[in-house]
């Protein structure tokens, strides 16, 4: 009997512990939520661009459908009860319902490098606390040649715990040279609010914020695996409106 | 009959080390903020012969490589990205782009001390400071065990005013540090990207510091070799 309550309490302490939000190092500044290696965009109209040096990017056709999906790696305050713990529980996203304002703009970029720009209409994002965790992940591999069996489908299952809206995304994507040593880079940036899910009360009043991060495009690489356009890397920010304290008393003297 | 199980084990031992297809992974994730430092005084930003450095945290670890050796209860982990001289600059439909002089290096540490962190975060807010470089960055970002290091070069920064968006990258080849060793050697040489964005003003709980230019994101991808694998049936049929 001793035996039992003994096991008991040991699964009772482990489950605590395995809830329990942890102190984040890697917290601070604006940072929300972030997401890294496991997040891969897909399009349902792009075209790869001349392969020069043997690599190239994904240039997008005007309309073309954008979709993220990923995996969250890091919930800060006031969502830091979000504790991924992998391949226990995981926290998946998927970005939907955007698409390419107009086709993707090519421009020289230094001397004989590339710079691609691309505008997308506004759309939504979806964030599902899923366990057992069953989403593919960079090292699984990703599937190939989304939508498939399980993208984004094993994204977007369990409780949807966060939706928003996502407007005025820009990605950038450049090439240094036209040669097999060119240097990639990358970036994105915009807007996102949330609209719901069962913890939108944690985030009240935090209104319009930043989404942004690194936009690596480089094909092929491990940023583009088959069917894949590029792997985001980057992060929610939060920042709250202060409320000011006031009295009616003040009130009424700004009125006199 | 010895020289042809010695010959055999060389052909094995030859046979495994042959790379085959090679992907990349990210070996460390990041976030932080980067800083320029005038060369003498100007109004530019990254004119020629100015620094551009940056300090963070590392936010997630390649799951294989790097993930069974960390302690993110007990440390933290953070990083300097250092010695970056501009030696070019162009400008141009209102996107910057420079480039830099090749020994740059960033460097990942494990540190208890969490000094950096600036614990209990929250409600304390990580010890970026004011104005870097100053008394908290770098010395908080460069502080405790050096995990890996690692080489940049042809690195490149480019800022595109237009969109308030930009991106740095390089070579990032690992040199050393202590847990060097976990990622297989023919997995060092591989490059390092970051997105860059203006903070945005305010902030709750923590205010983006104030004399960072750019808020970061971002990771260094290396090369995953795999290994071809036969049966000593096959090698057998190769000599027959």
């Amino acid at each position: 009997m001793k035996k039992s309550i003994g096991v008991a309490g040991l699964v009772a302490m482990l489950a605590l512990c395995a809830i329990a939000p942890a102190a984040r190092a890697q917290c601070g500044g604006q940072l929300l939520m972030k997401f890294d290696a496991d997040c891969f965009a897909y399009e349902s109209n792009a075209t790869l661009s001349v392969l020069e040096g043997g690599t190239g990017a994904y240039k997008s056709n005007a309309g073309s459908q954008l979709t993220v999906v990923g995996l969250m790696t890091l919930f800060c305050a006031p969502l830091n009860g979000n504790v991924p713990n992998l391949p226990v529980t995981e926290y998946s996203f998927v970005w939907s319902g955007l698409s390419a304002a107009a086709a993707t703009t090519e421009a020289v970029y230094i001397v004989n490098g590339k710079k691609w720009d691309t505008d997308y209409t506004p759309g939504n994002f979806y964030i599902y606390e899923d366990s057992p965790a069953d989403a593919p992940r960079a090292t699984t591999p990703m599937p190939a040649n989304p939508p498939n069996a399980t993208v984004p489908v094993n994204f977007q299952d369990g409780t949807l715990i966060l939706q928003g809206t996502i407007a005025n995304l820009h990605t950038i994507v450049t090439r240094s040279n036209n040669t097999a040593s060119a240097i990639w880079g990358g970036s994105f940036l915009a807007d996102y609010q949330f609209t719901g899910g069962t913890q939108i009360g944690l985030v009240a009043g935090s209104g319009i914020n930043s989404l942004n991060g690194n936009w690596c495009g480089k094909y092929p690489t491990g940023c583009t695996p088959t069917g894949y356009t590029a792997h985001p890397n980057g992060k929610f920010d939060y920042a709250v409106t202060t409320v000011k304290g006031s009295t009616w008393g003040a009130i009424k003297q700004l009125y006199r | 009959m010895k020289i042809g199980s010695a010959l055999l084990l060389l052909i094995v031992l030859l046979a495994a080390a042959i790379p085959a297809a090679a992907q990349d992974e990210a070996l460390l994730n990041f976030t932080g903020y980067d800083y320029q430092t005038d060369a003498s005084p100007n109004n530019i930003y990254l004119a020629l012969g100015d620094s551009y450095s940056a300090v963070g945290f590392i936010t997630s670890f390649h799951p294989t490589w790097l993930e069974p050796y960390v302690d993110t209860g007990t440390n933290e982990y953070t990083f300097y990205q250092h010695g970056l001289v501009v030696n070019s600059y162009f400008f141009a439909g209102n996107v910057l782009s420079v480039t830099f002089v090749n020994g740059g290096s960033v460097e990942y540490y494990e540190d208890p001390s969490k000094d950096a962190t600036n614990p209990p975060n929250p409600p304390n807010c990580p010890a970026y400071g004011s104005n870097p470089p100053n008394a908290d960055a770098p010395s908080k970002f460069n502080n405790g065990t050096l995990a890996i290091s690692g080489s940049l070069t042809d690195a490149q920064l480019y800022y595109d005013y237009n969109n308030n968006q930009g991106g740095f990258s390089a070579n990032m080849n690992i040199t050393g540090g202590a847990d060097a060793i976990y990622v297989p050697a023919p997995s060092w040489n591989g490059w390092f990207m970051s997105g860059l964005v203006q903070p945005p003003p305010g902030g709750n709980p923590c205010p983006a510091p104030a004399g960072y230019d750019h808020q970061i994101s971002g990771e260094c991808r290396h090369p995953v070799v795999a290994t071809n694998h036969g049966t000593w049936g096959a090698l057998k049929k190769l000599y027959r």
